[in-house]
């Protein structure tokens, strides 16, 4: 077949695939519970935004905009709806899967194997719109330099500045790759004049996009904004006010004091030291472009390469910040990229001995297993997707419905409970607060938040808490509402987080209602 | 390895390892002790009195900047002298000049010592350089280098920022020579050039590198006349280089706008000029003694050691210039140097009409006096220059034979040893105040002259073949370095470890209190920036350009001021209006000061049994406690005791009488008697006497006039209430506390949550909207935000004004200044294109290194298994070496200041640790497992 019809064929089974077992965070496009946070800060900044809010302004949001705006974007033309945001994480999340396909494509991943790396990326939840935009930056990037045509230039400038835009963290990833990439060829191409003119391009794909948002954004008046609120979160994220994390897994701390053979295998393959695998890996993967440097010079596919690690590299700092399966996942996408493009070279590889062909299958073996490893890892929701796959007819579920998302009966009625009494009781009042982090529930109720902050567990700093307390002072919400099962984000509460909060809701509101676990408060003038 | 780079690594070497053994520093911190309150009470003199501005200012603004590196900031503002001020902008605290690194880096005494001798080195061995691209012999520049090293500009301003840009002057001169002797243009000496301003950029002198830019610039379009791309790719290389300095200058820059010295500066013509008489000093250097000697006393009273002598390179080389030039025919190179002399002079001494030049823009403004450093760099060149011909055995175009004749020699000889000896045995100034001085001088007058005449007389003896040139050059060398080195020796001095900015009781005392500014009153006790070294926050701020608001602030809030630049009196409102919290003082602040005898317009005649000072006072009312004086030692230990007496003229009773020890006595400075409560009254005269125990005049007196010693008086004020607390008192200084001073005023109840010196954090609740003023110098580059969102601040001349609403806020205010960003971005852009360039053209050079190591032909010959496996065995061995040294050497991390809670603040976990161990054990696995692949490599090769 042609290539071309291919890769056609590829991607129809991709988005198929990814439609019906899903590969977002929580589940597929129809069924699974609404992730209240993730899922919801989404839904509530879009219908705030409705409501004639200006993101950072009015919104305290900590990606970029252009991961925001779409979803406004979605509701204004399609209604709120929370099946609107998570076909639009979908969106997101199969965008990226296609490029990480057209990258295997350059590295000439055999069809198994690139078969086995996209299933993978769909069962495991490895992507989300922020890696994708990386990820496109980078496979034009390579194809810019390839082609050597100016217009390739000019999208990657374009989206270099949509992946600052959409993940100032990413695009910043992302130009520090290309920093590395213009200095090497300025270091070692021959015709320099020719590439500081495709450069050009590339800056001027970076201005198309990024003037008409200066313009736009300062024209509604949140430009400065924007700029100080990244800022915040740059700060915030880099340093000690992140508003989570722990501690990294200690290497030495985990590692078992007796010899027995089962407790090591149990150790080298535990969750934790997965994280040292990965680290590992990407030493290897640097190693390996040295070696390839030395013998062969700078090939497009070590080039190729080199650029996925730096990436993986940079993304393994968000993991080193906050550690955990899920942040794991997020960063596994160059590693599952690179390790296909390992396996294809150690089959094509001539084997010159019996020991080289026992070395290349006992490699190509450890790749596998730590693919299953990862695919055991999702194993619950992997199985609780393809099943609700199976189940879409039963008519239980179609009861159980929110914005044609098949939920849990649980998550229904806690839904609609709380929607019912903000409805009923906070009629005259613009607006609500939930101290718990359950932002959803603005856009349920089309309410306002008084403060800028939808997941309250971002108010950590004094500044903020204070910010926090003179919004609520301002515009005091009729009801506040916690939720004391939610999740306390590392095992601290958001009354912890905030202790001037907390004692201004003391003094200020009295419990009206419980609904489930959720505290209702309501002001007491 | 030629034998030149040989020879350098040596010295090298050499200078770390005479640093390392060196038994103390080789700095003049001792200085100090001129202040009362260091070694209080027995008075140690300092081995040179004048070097004041190293150990004040560069060496606690280097140890500042170290702290503040190794606390991961880099040293943009110091907070703790005039409510704050810009550090790294103010130039000469020289950050980032590359010698400086070395004391970020190695142990202070390894470091001080290391750096002044590496100045010294370094500039000895480009003038080196420099002559033998002129064509010198070997021998020769060698002792041009000597003799240019240790002539005045190097030496008396050696611990100076001057001499870090002064240095490269025989440099950029090489540079330049090298482009001349290149056929076609070289970049590798135009990138050579700008590196060179660069460094000079950083090294901290802007006046200094305008003067050598502008000699570097006529220098280079005389040597390269006619070579106009040469020409232009010079000056685009020296315009390279000030890009490169975009993150030095662009702050500064910033600076110099809002400075109180540029305001100054600009009202008037530049008044640096150097006394013609002074020109005597470039034969006699201490004619008037020496600032490191037992004698010394300035040409004039505002023109100090360092300036008239910055032209010095000895009489031996400044005659035998003058010689060669009349003799010898002169070539261009002389006559450039010629004229680089003559109009140095003509600039730096006050000589009518040149000295109209110095109304130019430009000139105006700075201190043209310093260009007699070229005159001294000049001679050495010419003197090189004419040596290098009596050598070859040029014939001279005059007759010389007067010159060189014998019976002058003999004649001139014999004169001065008669006059020695005459002048030894008969005083001209006994009964005088010169006649402890006559013979200090004497003698180094006879020294000059004897060395002077030998050199000459060896020279003839060599001219007319009688010498051996080895002979000829030992002799020259030793009297090149006996009108040198020897005698400066000991001018710059090393000073034992407890001389070195000891931890003074003042200190040990406000250390004691919570933070707060000081100002001295009176005395110095703790003077800007000396307490940088300290952390004690100080009220004034010495950097000689200083933020003009607060200046003026300060000017407006003091305006008499003693001889020390310090204010005399204080009045709590003063206090509290510049935020000071502490005041340090030499007599009581809380006594009534009535000044009773005002003149002090010269040093009175020294103190003896035999001739006391006695003079007569009325009109004085009210209890007497203290007296107070202004007292000279001449800078020399005395042993004597003094007494002052206070009697009732008319009863001729003994109202005080108290012995004061003179080793409590320094110069310049106020000395106050405490007396027994005297009541004086309206109507009575009092007679005051000060006597000293001995008639051997220690040199002793005090300041005054007319015979009548400066005078004050303090009186007891009862019922006063007191707006000062007394707090501590050391042997010399009264340590107040300035009741109800406020950091921050227009809000009832503040707290200062965190403070580093570039940012503050405030906690404040105000009960209505207001305008709150923060005691911190306000600066362009401070960005304040309240409960997040940034909020303007205003000059509240001179301190931050910032809005606040009702109620709680958190006030965050950080320095961040544009012009550093901008600066920084350009040099690191213009470094990062001169690499890639640099790279570009040495690319087959290193090209051809790369093939010799044939490594891609050796990585193919070994199977893949073999890689396999060595590489998996180098990974094992590099963790297992990484967790042995994470295990063995422990990394204390402390948790960053934050208001943040989250997981990391409730389990008091220092997050920076994670990242630190990833990063780090990252880059060691990586670099462990190249390098052991990389040898298997070559062995398997092998």
């Amino acid at each position: 077949m042609e290539k071309r019809k291919i890769i056609f064929f590829e991607i129809i089974i991709i988005i198929v695939l990814s439609v019906l077992i899903g590969s977002t965070g929580t589940a597929s496009l129809f069924f699974g519970d609404i992730n209240i946070i993730d899922e919801g800060q989404f839904a509530a900044w879009a219908s705030h935004m409705l409501l004639g809010q200006h993101m950072f302004k009015d919104i305290y949001i900590t990606y970029g905009p252009f991961f925001v705006y779409p979803v406004y974007l979605l509701f204004k033309y399609f209604g709120s709806s929370i099946f609107s945001v998570r076909s639009y994480i979908l969106s997101g999340d199969i965008a990226g899967i296609i490029i990480s396909l057209l990258i295997m494509y350059r590295l000439r991943v055999p069809f198994l194997a690139r078969f086995c790396v996209i299933l993978l990326m769909i069962l495991i939840p490895t992507m989300q719109l922020r890696q994708a935009t990386g990820l496109i930056s980078l496979y034009l990037i390579m194809e810019a330099i390839d082609r050597k045509k100016p217009l390739w230039f000019f999208f990657t400038g374009i989206f270099t500045a949509c992946s600052i835009l959409v993940s100032p963290d990413i695009g910043i990833f992302v130009c520090l790759i290309e920093g590395i990439i213009l200095i090497w060829y300025f270091l070692f191409e021959k015709r320099i004049g020719i590439y500081s003119q495709q450069i050009g391009y590339g800056i001027l794909g970076f201005i198309a996009v990024v003037l008409p948002f200066v313009l736009w954004s300062h024209s509604e008046g949140w430009f400065g904004s924007y700029l100080s609120v990244t800022k915040d979160v740059f700060n915030s994220f880099s340093g000690i006010n992140l508003p989570n994390g722990t501690a990294f897994p200690n290497f030495l701390a985990l590692m078992p004091r007796s010899f027995n053979v089962i407790t090591w295998v149990k150790f080298i393959s535990s969750k934790e030291i997965l994280l040292y695998w990965g680290i590992l890996f990407y030493i290897c993967t640097f190693l390996y472009c040295f070696i390839i440097l030395l013998k062969k010079g700078m090939t497009s596919r070590v080039r190729d390469i080199s650029m996925l690690s730096i990436f993986g590299f940079c993304l393994y700092f968000i993991l080193v910040g906050r550690w955990g399966v899920g942040h794991f996942f997020f960063i596994l996408s160059p590693i599952l990229l690179i390790s296909a493009y390992y396996i294809s070279e150690l089959i094509k590889m001539p084997k010159k001995n019996i020991s080289d062909k026992y070395f290349s299958y006992i490699l190509i073996g450890l790749l596998c297993l730590s693919g299953v490893r990862l695919i055991m890892i999702n194993r619950p929701q992997i199985i609780t997707n393809v099943t609700a796959l199976f189940q879409s007819a039963n008519d239980n579920q179609k009861k159980t419905r929110i914005d044609n998302i098949s939920v849990s009966k649980g998550q229904k009625r806690y839904i609609d409970s709380v929607n019912k009494f903000i409805t009923k009781n906070s009629k005259n009042s613009k607006y609500i607060f939930f101290l718990s982090n359950e932002p959803l529930f603005y856009m349920m109720s089309k309410k306002l938040n008084p403060t800028r902050y939808d997941l309250p567990y971002i108010v950590i700093t004094k500044a903020k808490r204070y910010e926090v307390l003179a919004a609520l002072q301002a515009h005091p919400p009729q009801y506040i509402f916690n939720n004391l099962a939610s999740w306390p984000v590392d095992g601290v509460s958001n009354s912890q987080r905030m202790p001037e909060v907390a004692a201004y809701i003391q003094n200020h509101y009295r419990k009206v209602a419980m609904i489930e676990k959720t505290v209702v408060y309501e002001y007491e003038k | 390895m030629s034998s030149t780079t040989k020879y350098f690594f040596i010295g090298i070497i050499l200078i770390f390892f005479i640093s390392v053994i060196l038994p103390g520093y080789f700095f003049p911190a001792d200085v100090v002790n001129n202040i009362p309150s260091f070694s209080e009470g027995k008075w140690t003199r300092p081995k040179n009195s004048l070097e004041a501005d190293p150990v004040y200012q560069f060496e606690p603004w280097r140890d500042f900047a170290k702290r503040s590196f190794f606390s991961g900031q880099f040293p943009l503002w110091n907070d703790l002298n005039g409510q704050g001020a810009p550090l790294f902008a103010n130039m000469q605290s020289a950050v980032l000049f590359p010698l400086n690194f070395l004391y970020y880096l190695l142990p202070t005494k390894v470091a001080i010592n290391s750096i002044y001798l590496l100045k010294l080195f370094l500039f000895g061995f480009f003038m080196y350089l420099y002559l033998r691209s002129i064509d010198i012999r070997v021998g020769i520049a060698i002792l041009g280098a000597i003799a240019a090293t240790f002539s005045g500009f190097m030496i008396l301003w050696l611990y100076w920022p001057h001499t870090n840009v002064y240095l490269l002057l025989p440099l950029l001169l090489l540079l330049t020579e090298k482009l001349k002797e290149t056929k076609k243009i070289s970049y590798r000496w135009n990138i050579a050039i700008a590196i060179s301003y660069f460094i000079g950029i950083l090294g901290g002198h802007p006046e200094t590198l305008f003067h050598i830019a502008i000699l570097h610039m006529t220098y280079s379009v005389f040597r390269l006349w006619g070579e106009k791309k040469k020409i232009t790719s010079l000056l685009l290389s020296i315009l390279f280089g000030f890009i490169l300095g975009a993150v030095q200058i662009l702050p500064f820059l910033e600076y110099l706008r809002n400075s109180y010295t540029l305001q100054k500066r600009t009202v008037g013509v530049s008044q640096f000029y150097l006394p013609l008489q002074a020109f005597i000093m470039n034969f006699f250097p201490f004619i008037l003694g020496g600032p490191h000697r037992q004698y010394y006393r300035p040409i004039e009273p505002q023109t100090n050691f360092q300036e008239v002598l910055g032209g010095y390179a000895g009489p031996i080389i400044l005659l035998s210039s003058a010689f060669g030039l009349l003799v010898f025919k002169k070539k261009k190179l002389e006559l450039f140097w010629t004229a680089v002399i003559v109009i140095s002079w003509l600039l730096a001494y006050k000589v009518w009409p040149f000295w109209y030049l110095n109304t130019l823009p430009v000139l105006r403004t700075s201190a043209n006096q310093r260009l007699i450093a070229f005159a001294g760099f000049g001679v050495v060149v010419l003197f090189c220059l004419v040596l290098n011909k009596v050598l070859k055995g040029e014939k001279p175009q005059v007759p010389y034979k007067i010159m060189f004749s014998n019976r002058i020699y003999g004649i001139l000889f014999a004169l001065n040893v008669l006059l020695f000896v005459v002048f030894s045995l008969k005083n001209p100034f006994e009964g005088t105040k010169y006649v402890q001085i006559f013979p200090f001088i004497l003698q180094h007058i006879f020294f000059m002259v004897v060395t002077t005449i030998l050199f000459f007389w060896m020279t003839t003896r060599f001219i007319k073949k009688k010498l051996s040139e080895k002979l000829y050059f030992i002799g020259t060398t030793i009297f090149l370095l006996s009108q040198t080195f020897l005698l400066f020796w000991n001018y710059n001095p090393v000073i034992p470890k407890s001389q070195f900015y000891p931890a003074i009781p003042v200190v040990q005392e406000l250390k004691k209190f919570p933070k707060g500014a000081v100002l001295e009153v009176g005395n110095p006790s703790l003077p800007a920036d000396i307490n940088l070294r300290f952390g004690i926050p100080e009220n004034t701020n010495y950097d000689a350009v200083e933020v003009a608001w607060y200046r003026h602030a300060l000017d407006q809030l003091f305006p008499k001021k003693n001889q020390w630049e310090n204010p005399d009196d204080i009045t709590p409102d003063t206090a509290r209006r510049l935020g000071i919290m502490y005041v340090l003082s030499d007599y009581d602040i809380t006594l009534q000061k009535k000044t009773v005898i005002t003149d002090v317009a010269s040093v009175l005649h020294p103190i003896a049994k035999s001739s006391p000072y006695t003079y007569e006072i009325s009109n004085q009312d009210g209890v007497l406690k203290q007296i107070r004086f202004r007292t000279a030692n001449f800078n020399r230990v005395n042993t004597c005791t003094l007494f002052v007496s206070l009697r009732n003229s008319s009863t001729n009773k003994l109202l005080i009488n108290k012995p004061i020890s003179c080793r409590e006595i320094r110069d310049n400075v106020f000395y106050t008697l405490t007396v027994p409560p005297t009541p004086l009254t309206k109507n009575n005269r009092y007679s005051i006497t000060v006597t000293s125990n001995t008639n051997n005049t220690n040199a002793l007196a005090l300041w005054g006039d007319n015979g009548k010693p400066f005078t004050e008086f303090l009186f007891d004020t009862p019922g006063k209430k007191n707006p000062f607390t007394l707090l501590a008192k050391t042997k010399s200084t009264y340590i107040w506390k300035v009741n109800n001073s406020k950091f921050v005023e227009g809000v009832k109840k503040y707290s200062v949550l965190y403070e580093d010196p570039q940012k503050l954090v405030l906690d404040a609740t105000s009960d209505k909207p207001t305008d709150i003023i923060i005691k911190k110098t306000f600066y362009p580059g401070w960005h304040s935000q309240i409960n997040g969102n940034e909020v303007t601040i205003k000059n509240s001349d001179p301190f931050m004004k910032i809005p606040l609403s009702k109620g709680k806020s958190y006030i965050e205010l950080t320095y961040r200044p544009l012009s550093f960003l901008v600066g920084t971005v350009i040099t690191f852009l213009g470094i990062l294109g001169l690499g890639i360039f640099l790279f570009r053209k040495e690319r087959q050079v290193l090209g051809s290194y790369y093939k010799g190591l044939v490594i891609g032909k050796k990585i193919d010959s070994i199977s893949f298994d073999q890689h396999v496996m060595s590489i998996v065995i180098a990974i094992v061995m590099a963790i297992a070496c990484y967790a042995f040294l994470v295990l063995v050497v422990p990394v204390h991390f402390t948790q960053p200041w934050t208001t943040a809670i989250n997981w990391f603040t409730v389990h008091h976990y220092p997050r920076q640790r994670d990242y630190f161990y990833y990063i780090s054990g990252f880059l060691f696995i990586l670099v462990f497992t190249c390098g052991a692949w990389i040898i298997w490599i070559w062995k398997k090769g092998k």
